[in-house]
Formats: C-alpha cells, structure tokens, sequence
C-alpha cells in the first residue's frame, strides 16, 4: 500500500466514520471535564460524630425522614420550651388525644406531676431518635429526649452530671404529627374473650408504654363458688406469651373471685415496645374453683394444699390478643 | 433522515455540554490558582498565612474523632493560659459561663492566676456526649508539683463546626 492508497483509505474512512468519533470525543472530553470539575472542588470538611440525631439507636440501618425529622425538632422544641416556661395548658393540648387520655386520664395535673418529675427546673435537652416501628400502617418513630441543667453555662460546677430522660413518641395523624410522650406508645381495645361454665374473663384494654404493656381485664364468676385466680399459691399463675417466652407479672397480687363477683384487674408485664416480639395471649394457668378457701395469708400451708386438693375444678384459660 | 436529525442535534448538545462544562472548569481552576504571595503586602500575608494555618488545622481535626477532638479543644485553652494568652483562652468560654462566673477579663485573669499553676499537666478520664455537648473529666495538677497536688476538673464544650467551639469547666470556688 503506498502512501496515497493510505490517504485516500484515511480519507474514507474519516468521511465514513467522522461523526462517530467526533461523537467519541465529546463523550471523552465531557467525562474529562466533570473528572477535572470534581478535582478542583472546595473540600468540605466537617467534624465527624456519632451523633445521628435521627438515625435510630437501636438499628442504625432505619432513620426518620429528613423532612419529618425536622418537623419533630420543631415541635420538641415549642413542648420543651412551653414545659420550661410553665405554660403546661399548651404543652398538654400539644400531646395527641390519645396520650392525654390513656396517660394521664385528661387530667392536667397528673401531667403536670409528670413534668415536675422530668423536669422540676427550666432544662435544655437534646433528642435522639430510639427506634422506629410500624403499627398496622402507621410508622411510629420513638425518640429518646434527655433533659438536662444548661451545662454550659455553669460547667458543672458544684454539680453531679446526671439528667432525666423519656420516650417522646410521633405517627403520622390525620392532622399531622401527633406525639405522645411519658413513654406512652399506643392503646388498643382487644375485646377478647374466653369463657367456660365458671369464668368469664374479658381483656378489655391494653396500654402499651415503652417499656411495660398494661391490660384491664374483666373477670366475671359464673359459678356459686369462689375462684382463685391467683394467690401466690403456685407459679407463672398469670403469665403473657411471647414467641419464645412467657413474662410473669411484674408485681404479683392475689386475684380472688366471690361467687357471682364481677371485677376489673390491671395487669402490667415487663416487655419493651420494640423487642421485636409480639405479645401473643394472656395465660390463667391455675384457675382453681374453690368449695373451701381460707386464702393464703398465715395460714398453713397444709391447709392450703388440702384445700387446692379439694378443689371443685382446676383449668387453665388462655385469651389470645 | 431522522436519524441524521438525532445525530446532529447529540453532537450539538455534546458540543454546548463541552462549553458549558470547560467554563465552569476554567472558573473553578481560577478560584483554586495559589495566590502569588511575592506581590501581597505584609498585612495581606499576614491573613493569607492565617487563613492557611486555619484551613490546615482543620483538614488535621477532620481527621480526629470526637475525644481527640475535644481533648485538643481543651489542650487549645491550656495552652493560652500557659502562654498568658487570656484574651484567648477566655474568648474560647462560653457566653453564660462568663456572666456566670467571670463577667470581664480581668475577673478571669485573676482566678486563672490564682488557681492555675504555671505548668499544667492535664489527664482525661472520661468523656459522654450528650447530643452535641461534651463532657470531659480531668485530672488537673502542677506539672512540675506533686500528683497529691491533682484535682478533678470538668470541661463541658459545644462544637459547632471544626475549630469553632465553646467551652466551660467546673470552677474551684
């Protein structure tokens, strides 16, 4: 091939293929560019933390969305702020319907003991989001408040570093945000019942905090017969179920039925919100129909047992949730 | 032809995206260009060299985790005291700890010269954040003096970006 052959080849090919590579090049050049833009970019330097404020504490992999994040900085603040200076009216019309229900039984002043015991002088506080969890289709997202006195300001002096702390609560609303706080969570009425010729007994309400699950339940005694539903006598009498676990509860106090006596028992077990387990049902399991029953205080304990031994009937009831 | 059309109007954008891009990468190459210190005054090297030195504090805290960071903080304060740089040291306190406790300079200068040995050998014990406040608990003694002569002393600081920061500690009344 001599050097004209070349040429007229070059020539071609270039008329064939030109607007290919001229294409290949604006490719080349514009990443070219943008690499040289990004090189000549001011660095950014920030100091690195720990603190996520809405970066969930328990799973790092869950945060709060940013711009509802922002809204429940807000909203801390203005309750935080009212708290601190004694417009308690406003504070309580800020916490959801519910809590002020539930928690604090419409009652101000029970709130306002609340808050007293959080914080019983003006506090500055800081915010970090616990864990997120879903109910139904609501997302809650559970933040830990800490209150503490203006460190800052007094650099501790003269004082123990020590603050309080509560689980302040958001869901989406029909309204907006709604918050509960006093490691209120959510309320439920399970209406479940079981029953048999004895007993009847109804869960009637259940007041889920952070860290405890309170029920009511309604016994109602069918029989002419004492009933003993617990009295200590045994263990694990009423216990509630979980996955894998049963939670007895977490202060034990006999529950004795008159014949035909109908009664509402608060029961209150140990589970935190958001173990990851269900609670799944309430168990009675040492139900006792009594024909003769002394009770359980200074008497003997071969009393008892001869009593328990004579007793009419002896079951088990368990109510699902 | 509509492919010709297509064609064209790619390498047409391509040829305005190339323009565009290369002027924004002119400006930024511009904006980062060193300055030349051989034509600056001795005031305008002053600042340059201070924004410099700044600038590499930074890039060194960045660099540092929290408890680093705060214990170089507190080693800053320290070390404007031993210098009798008060001015400085008390500029670093935070604004209600100085109406607190030490309302002019002068108050400071006097607490510092009464409490503060001349050398200061400082070790921390602990530290807990509490969102974005530090807390740091320190031994606090005479260098040059006995360890009997230690004392417990707390920093509390707020950072509010790299080398922007105030501070407090427990005043021995």
């Amino acid at each position: 091939m001599n050097f004209t052959e070349f040429r007229l080849k070059a020539r071609h090919f270039f008329k064939k293929n030109g607007k290919l590579l001229f294409i290949i090049f604006l490719v080349w050049a514009v990443i070219f560019l943008v690499n040289l833009i990004l090189k000549f970019q001011p660095k950014v330097l920030a100091p690195s933390t720990t603190y996520e404020m809405h970066t969930s504490v328990l799973d790092s992999t869950s945060s709060v969305p940013t711009a509802t994040g922002s809204e429940i900085e807000k909203i801390i603040k203005e309750y935080i702020d009212c708290c601190n200076e004694g417009k308690y009216q406003k504070a309580f019309s800020m916490v959801s319907e519910d809590c002020r229900k539930n928690e604090f039984n419409d009652n101000i002043e029970i709130f306002m003991e609340y808050v007293l015991t959080k914080m019983p002088t003006p506090k500055t506080y800081s915010i970090q989001n616990y864990s997120n969890m879903t109910l139904g289709k609501k997302k809650i997202y559970i933040y830990e408040v800490k209150f503490f006195d203006d460190y800052l300001a007094t650099g501790l002096t003269g004082q123990m570093y020590g603050f309080t702390s509560d689980r302040i609560t958001f869901y989406q609303g029909d309204d907006g945000l709604e918050m509960n706080v006093g490691n209120y969570i959510y309320h439920t009425n399970p209406k479940r019942i079981s029953e048999n010729e004895y007993l009847k007994i109804d869960v009637t309400d259940r007041i889920v905090n952070y860290s405890i699950e309170t029920y009511t339940v309604k016994f109602t005694n069918k029989s002419k017969y004492t009933i003993v539903i617990s009295d200590n006598a045994e263990a694990d009498e009423v216990v509630l179920n979980l996955p894998n676990e049963f939670r007895n509860r977490s202060e034990v106090y006999s529950i004795v039925l008159e014949p035909g006596e109908t009664k509402d028992v608060q029961m209150v077990f140990k589970k935190f919100v958001d173990d990851g387990d269900d609670s799944l049902a309430l168990s009675f399991n040492l139900i006792r129909v009594m024909e003769q029953y002394s009770g359980t205080e200074d008497v003997e304990d071969e009393v008892i047992q001869n009593e328990i031994d004579n007793a009419i009937s002896k079951f088990s009831m368990t109510v699902d949730l | 032809m509509k492919v010709r059309d297509s064609g064209n109007k790619l390498i047409i954008f391509g040829i305005v995206a190339v323009i565009v891009l290369s002027i924004y990468a002119i400006r930024l190459a511009m904006a980062n260009k060193k300055p030349d210190v051989s034509k600056m005054t001795d005031d305008e090297i002053a600042i340059y060299l201070n924004e410099k030195i700044d600038e590499m504090e930074k890039e060194k805290l960045s660099e540092l985790g929290e408890r680093d960071r705060m214990e170089h903080y507190v080693a800053e304060f320290i070390s404007s005291i031993e210098k009798e740089d008060y001015e400085s040291a008390y500029e670093m306190l935070y604004g209600d700890f100085k109406t607190n406790y030490f309302p002019t300079l002068e108050n400071f200068k006097e607490y510092v010269s009464t409490k503060f040995p001349k050398f200061i050998a400082i070790e921390h014990t602990n530290i807990e954040r509490n969102g974005d406040t530090y807390v740091l608990w320190t031994n606090f003694s005479d260098s040059l003096g006995s360890k009997d002569s230690s004392v417990e002393m707390k920093f509390v600081i707020k950072e509010y970006d790299l080398n922007d920061f105030k501070m407090s500690f427990s005043v021995i009344l």
